[in-house]
């Protein structure tokens, strides 16, 4: 029987499906009947969403600028090429 | 119950700009006919994804985003000879990767990927448990459960970006490109140049890590 610290550590192979068959099982068995590690899967995959859903960071304006002007004069120079 | 037994199935809804497959082809498309403001969305929707992963190879914040700009004009640089072998986005974080690996390499810093020990801290779970194995401390109830309301209060966002800022720098990368950019397991090995196995340790121990100072910000009181 795998114990509520097992299945904590096991927690990120079950939820990126790397665990055997047979441990997969034995998590959901365990799963099956603990209500406190089904809330912390929960809480895990809860957290994978929330990373995944983070706000952008916006760059510096200037960083933009300056690059938007690269990425200008190198389409014209692309651009002069194939003329 | 049944949600968490049949496995949390990946997102649907992504955020993030999709840049491999099709819609990655009519980005390019775009990037390649000199369409500004294709260029200027690209940059501000990767910006904070590659900055946070040039944080990981370097010193210091400015180090991370000297790289980040150079990382960008080697991009318009690129462009038109970018082979469609990889997603763009995953050719961009191998320019920022190489770049950043050289500017910490002269900085004498060099972070070893795959070292699992030395972190600081231990488990943050281990005192939660009986010698048994079972919770003496069970998680707290959250007040809130859902990613989407979650994500929309700009506290708990500042204390998601703060609890991965706390993590060791191989840790961060790990679950930077894997949860917060949606990079697949296999082109993190290969980004980072880890074994599976050690993308899994690191990623598990960054999302424990996090997921404990979610615990800490949102317990019902």
């Amino acid at each position: 029987m795998l114990t509520c610290r097992d299945v904590t550590e096991s927690a990120t192979d079950y939820m990126e499906r790397t665990l055997s068959r047979r441990e997969s099982l034995q998590v959901r068995l365990h799963l099956l009947m603990c209500g406190f590690c089904r809330l912390y899967i929960r809480q895990l995959a809860t957290t994978r969403d929330l990373l995944r859903r983070l706000p952008r960071s916006v760059p510096p304006d200037q960083d933009v600028q300056s690059l938007l002007g690269a990425y200008r004069s190198r389409t014209d120079e692309d651009e002069g090429e194939r003329r | 119950v049944n949600a968490v037994l049949t496995q949390t199935p990946p997102l649907d809804a992504d955020s993030r700009p999709a840049t491999g497959g099709p819609a990655g082809d009519a980005i390019l498309d775009r990037l390649l006919s000199g369409d500004e403001a294709a260029f200027s969305d690209f940059v501000a929707a990767h910006h904070g994804s590659l900055l946070r992963l040039a944080r990981t190879f370097v010193a210091n914040q400015a180090a991370a985003e000297e790289v980040v700009q150079e990382t960008w004009l080697g991009v318009v640089k690129g462009l038109q000879s970018f082979e469609r072998r990889s997603s763009l986005k995953t050719w961009i974080f191998r320019i920022l990767v190489n770049r950043a690996r050289t500017r910490g390499g002269r900085d004498g810093r060099t972070v070893n990927f795959s070292a699992l020990e030395n972190e600081g801290g231990t488990d943050s779970l281990a005192e939660r448990f009986s010698a048994a194995g079972r919770w003496i401390r069970p998680p707290a109830l959250w007040r809130e459960q859902n990613p989407e309301d979650l994500v929309l209060r700009r506290e708990t966002a500042e204390c998601v970006e703060g609890a991965i800022a706390s993590l060791p720098a191989n840790q961060r990368a790990v679950i930077s490109l894997r949860d917060v950019d949606g990079v697949d397991a296999v082109e993190v090995c290969r980004l980072l140049d880890i074994s599976e196995a050690n993308q899994r340790v690191l990623l598990h121990r960054a999302r424990t890590k996090v997921r404990s100072i979610l615990e800490q910000h949102l317990a019902r009181t």
